[in-house]
């Protein structure tokens, strides 16, 4: 809220520059965003925070905090000191007011006056209400506006005459419909609050009056209301019919009912002045009387909270500036009576803060706390990902950090089920979250397929499904993209290579690649393989499919993987232990040979391990090829075979006849023509 | 004829040294060893000297033709050598790939490394949260019009007996997880993804990274935090940051407070960075609100503790000097690559 220091004056003397002022208040109360030259006036621009909207977003409250920050007293206008100007006098009622449910309306308090002329407004006043953005319209409603934006109660003037027979408050009624000031038709609801007399609904409380009971230029008799609603009806009744006023936005973050008299009481001072007639009558429901809260104050309990001390005559003076009586000191404590406009100071911390920014947090010094010596760790699931990325970099991967949202469309990847869907999705962009977090790697290729021929990066981040029985399942993933300048397969052997070696760092000896058809229309058909440890799947390897590689116009052919963080972590096994050094040497011997196309590596190794060689140490493919001239639908093979022993350097018998038994068991095995 | 091979002695290897081709050399020993050489004429004459001087000049002579001989065939080694691996040192190296961390990951690591060796553990938790965690247990229970200050991600439930389930707003509802499961004293920091459901521009994203901090025990107090995140910063951005505290409200704390930090840029004399003002603001924190220690089961009247807030990208714009909030999630490998 922006305020003019020219008016503040009427309130409370400003001895400080502007500047001066802005930076004492921002230390001590609000941020204040700016201050800007307006003719010969300065306007200060406030930003309030929930709790101090209601006491302080207004010209008196907020002098009352520059008074209470400077220790420069209040002073103007009388009426707005007074307590109770007319509940202490005796009314004739003349026109009746029900409140329907107290919970509803806590207060509502109507002030009758007669013999107004309705104008336009004197300059001073319109002048005021333009500073903070009001339009004026005549000098009743101008009035009201004034009070609010002085006291921060909004006030609601209806033409009197219009009335029938008095005010009921109470919810809405089916079916039942208003037209507001501004002639929007509204339909109502038994969850809206309503002002009605006998034959119409003249408000919606809180938010906006209605054309029934308009003061028009004719107006010469008017009812004045300044009420306390439920901030609850006010919040939902403006959201569901899209009305959102300077009112309304008030009574959102609650009101003091006290307020509700003195703004009554302000607001015929200003209309006798400017307007003439008289107060005729004062009506008001207040079954519920709010009273000021009294807290305790120790300064033992402050300093042991803050960290430093507070003399209980220093506190006791800042609640003097405050406008906060004591009631009442016995050995060293204070029992504070906090003034109702101050709903948010509701137990001891709350004062404390009082002291502690009145104070001044620059005076607070900068004490290194004594304590236990504990022992600080990080998660498992920290310390293992900080490890991977580690990895991750000298591998020549870069990391990236995406979104969390895949499109709507995006939706064909698997059964909509299993999807985590947004109640409020900012866009269809950005509409469930991601199943595979290597779905969102996917963009990361589209925008930099055009700067790099080949690319290799990765992600560590949340993925999220929907299981029937678990609900929202979130897990940790590791995925990573190769977009290589060679065709074919190159990519997925390259990034197959560094999982291994990611593999081989973490002790996790024997992960299996089986044929997987998982994830239809994101991995090619038949060129994915499930990466499983003792039986478990720990994730993906696979192609890119072509054609879900044309969404992001990308040619070259990507292979991708995702592991399941938690599941990677729990295999791996960091531990090192020496193994002594070979004492004999080792023999290598070649074998090549032409076998069926299909025939997967994996097999023929297994063969080979398993066919009772004691001294064979290692199997290690180095060579295959596909040829016209080998015939069609073979290839040939070629590995390297090594074997040792711990005891002995082996002959060449030895060798040769293991040798024997290998070729053998391929033979078997397969139909083999060794080269 | 001593001074001829003394002459001969004294130029030759100069002669030979300052060649730079083959030609060149073959030239130089042409003229002091070929048929008409110099020095060949030296031992030609040999013959005519008496004994004396023959037996004087002439081994000198004979260890002088071997030595230049053996001079011109180093050099012309040296030839070769050059000719066959022209080594250009200049030549660039062979390109090796390099990974890159994200900014946002060097940030937070510094961050978790700098708080571990203050003694504070760092703990992990859940993106999807609980409305009670993220909201109710935090002392912002519904309709609370300080909800707003959280626009919040809420996520579709199956049936509508589920609880409400949302992407959480802030890293503050891993307090709430942490002090369920443990017993104070602790100091922990909390980094991890937010969400905030708002309009990106340079300076807002719906998705962003937090760093928590809580530190709990019987005497914990506003002055240790100021201590603590004043080491902090100063470690951060590897100079002396001064610290100043500014009244806030968080719902989750009281009193709450706002920190500012002078500005690393420009040490307090004003840049565009902190807007001339010489101060940036980098996060919330306050005294933990005792409805929070009863929503964990703690005992408020015993126990008392500190909580801050800071923002991972925020953090890193300024110790990186990156101008959009956006380019840590745009995936943009030229980003990536200048960290
Ligand atoms: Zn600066």
């Amino acid at each position: 809220m922006k305020f003019s220091i020219e008016w503040l004056k009427d309130y409370v003397a400003i001895n400080d520059t502007p500047e001066a002022l802005a930076e004492r208040i921002t230390l001590h109360s609000f941020e204040v965003e700016g201050l800007e030259k307006h003719d010969h006036d300065i306007l200060m621009d406030v930003s309030f925070l929930p709790n101090r909207f209601p006491d302080a977003a207004n010209y008196y409250g907020f002098a009352r905090e520059v008074s209470a920050v400077t220790g420069v007293p209040l002073i103007g206008p009388h009426s707005l000191s007074q307590q109770n100007p007319f509940s202490k006098k005796k009314w004739k009622q003349t026109w009746p007011l029900e409140v329907q449910n107290a919970d509803d309306c806590p207060r509502y308090s109507g002030l009758l006056m007669k013999g107004v002329r309705v104008e336009g407004s004197p300059t001073w006043l319109r002048e005021r209400l333009e500073i903070n953005g009001l339009r004026s319209i005549n000098t009743v409603v101008d009035i009201t506006n004034y009070v609010m934006l002085e006291l921060g109660q909004p006030l609601h003037a209806f033409d009197a005459a219009k009335v029938d027979n008095g005010i009921v408050v109470r919810r809405a009624r089916g079916r039942e419909h208003m037209t507001t000031l501004d002639g929007k038709d509204v339909d109502l609801s038994p969850e809206d609050l309503v002002i009605a007399d006998q034959s119409n609904v003249l408000a919606l409380a809180g938010i906006k009056g209605g054309k029934a009971a308009e003061i028009i230029s004719s107006t010469t008799s008017i009812l004045l209301e300044a009420a306390n609603f439920n901030a609850d009806f006010v919040l939902r009744t403006a959201r569901r019919v899209g009305i959102t006023t300077d009112a309304s936005y008030r009574f959102k973050y609650g009101l003091d009912p006290n307020l509700t008299e003195v703004a009554l009481a302000r607001a015929a001072e200003l209309v006798k002045k400017i307007c003439g007639g008289s107060i005729e009558t004062f009506a008001d429901a207040y079954p519920h009387k709010v009273l000021p809260r009294v807290i305790a104050f120790d300064p033992r309990r402050y300093e042991a909270l803050i960290g430093e001390p507070v003399s209980l005559s220093s506190a006791r003076s800042l609640f003097k500036r405050l406008g906060w009586g004591v009631v009442k000191a016995v050995k060293g404590l204070v029992w504070v009576e906090v003034p109702t406009f101050r709903r948010d100071v509701e137990r001891f911390e709350d004062v404390v803060e009082e002291v502690a920014r009145l104070r001044g947090y620059e005076e607070l010094g900068s004490i290194p706390p004594v304590t236990v010596l504990l022992h600080a760790a990080q998660d498992e699931s920290i310390a293992f990902s900080r490890s991977v990325k580690k990895r991750m970099l000298t591998f020549g991967f870069d990391e990236l950090y995406s979104y969390s949202f895949i499109p709507e469309s995006w939706n064909v990847v698997c059964d909509e089920k299993t999807l985590v869907q947004l109640e409020n999705p900012v866009s269809t962009e950005y509409f469930y979250l991601r199943p595979l977090l290597l779905l969102s790697l996917f963009r990361a290729l589209e925008s930099n397929a055009k700067f790099f021929s080949s690319l290799r990066f990765y992600e560590i981040g949340k993925a999220f499904t929907h299981d029937e029985e678990a609900g929202i399942v979130e897990r940790a993933k590791l995925a990573g993209m190769v977009m290589s300048e060679e065709k074919g397969g190159a990519s997925f052997y390259e990034l197959k290579g560094v999982l291994d070696a990611l593999f081989q760092g973490y002790g996790i000896a024997d992960v299996e690649y089986c044929p997987s058809d998982a994830w239809k229309g994101v991995f090619a058909q038949g060129q994915v393989a499930e990466l499983m440890v003792d039986g478990t799947s720990i994730g993906f390897l696979g192609m890119i499919d072509s054609k879900w590689l044309s969404r992001f116009g990308v040619a070259r052919p990507v292979a991708a993987f995702e592991l399941d963080l938690e599941l990677l972590c729990s295999a791996a096994n960091e531990e090192r232990e020496f193994v002594p050094l070979p004492k004999y040497p080792a023999v290598i011997r070649d074998v090549s040979f032409l076998i069926d196309t299909t025939v997967r590596i994996d097999d023929m190794r297994r063969v080979i391990n398993d066919a009772g060689s004691k001294m064979l140490q290692d199997v290690d493919l180095f060579d295959m090829f596909e040829d016209e001239k080998l015939g069609t639908g073979k290839k040939s093979i070629s590995f390297h075979l090594t074997f040792r022993s711990d005891g002995r350097t082996l002959t060449s018998e030895e060798v040769g006849h293991d040798m024997e038994t290998i070729i053998a068991a391929l033979q078997k095995q397969f139909a083999i023509e060794v080269r | 004829m001593i001074m001829t091979i003394n002459e001969i002695e004294h130029s030759v290897f100069a002669e030979i040294h300052n060649t730079h081709t083959a030609k060149e050399l073959e030239e130089v020993r042409a003229r002091y060893l070929g048929r008409k050489g110099t020095l060949t004429s030296v031992l030609r004459g040999l013959a005519e000297l008496s004994l004396e001087d023959r037996r004087e000049i002439g081994p000198r002579a004979q260890a002088l033709r071997d030595r230049i001989e053996e001079a011109c065939e180093d050099r012309l080694q040296d030839f070769e050598a050059t000719s066959e691996t022209f080594f250009d040192v200049s030549f660039p190296g062979k390109k090796i790939t390099v990974g890159h961390h994200n900014p946002l990951s060097l940030l937070i690591q510094d961050t978790e490394d700098i708080f571990l060796s203050l003694g504070f553990s760092v703990v992990d938790g859940p993106e999807v949260e609980t409305e009670f965690n993220n909201f109710d247990a935090l002392n912002i229970p519904a309709n609370h019009p300080a909800r707003e200050m959280w626009d919040t991600f809420w996520l579709k439930r199956a049936h509508n007996t589920e609880p409400r389930k949302l992407l959480r707003t802030h890293t503050s509802p891993v307090q709430i997880r942490y002090m369920q499961t443990h017993e104070p004293p602790f100091r922990i920091i909390v980094p991890g993804t937010t969400y905030r459901y708002e309009a990106t521009d340079a300076r807002h994203e719906m998705q962003f990274s937090q760093i928590e901090g809580l530190a709990v025990g019987e005497t914990v107090t506003l002055a240790n935090f100021k201590s603590i995140i004043t080491a902090f910063f100063s470690r951060l951005f590897a100079q002396k940051v001064e610290i100043r505290l500014r009244p806030s409200y968080f719902p989750f704390v009281e009193p709450g407070v706002e920190v500012d930090a002078t500005c690393p840029r420009c040490h307090k004399r004003g840049c565009e960075l902190c807007t001339f003002t010489g101060w940036l603001e980098l996060g919330g924190a306050g005294m933990v609100h005792p409805h929070v220690f009863d929503a964990v089961g703690y005992n408020p009247n015993t126990i008392q503790g500190f909580a801050f807030g800071v923002g991972a990208e925020r953090l890193a714009m300024i110790k990186y000097g990156i101008p959009d909030i956006r380019l840590f999630r745009s995936s943009d490998l030229r980003f990536i690559q200048q960290f």
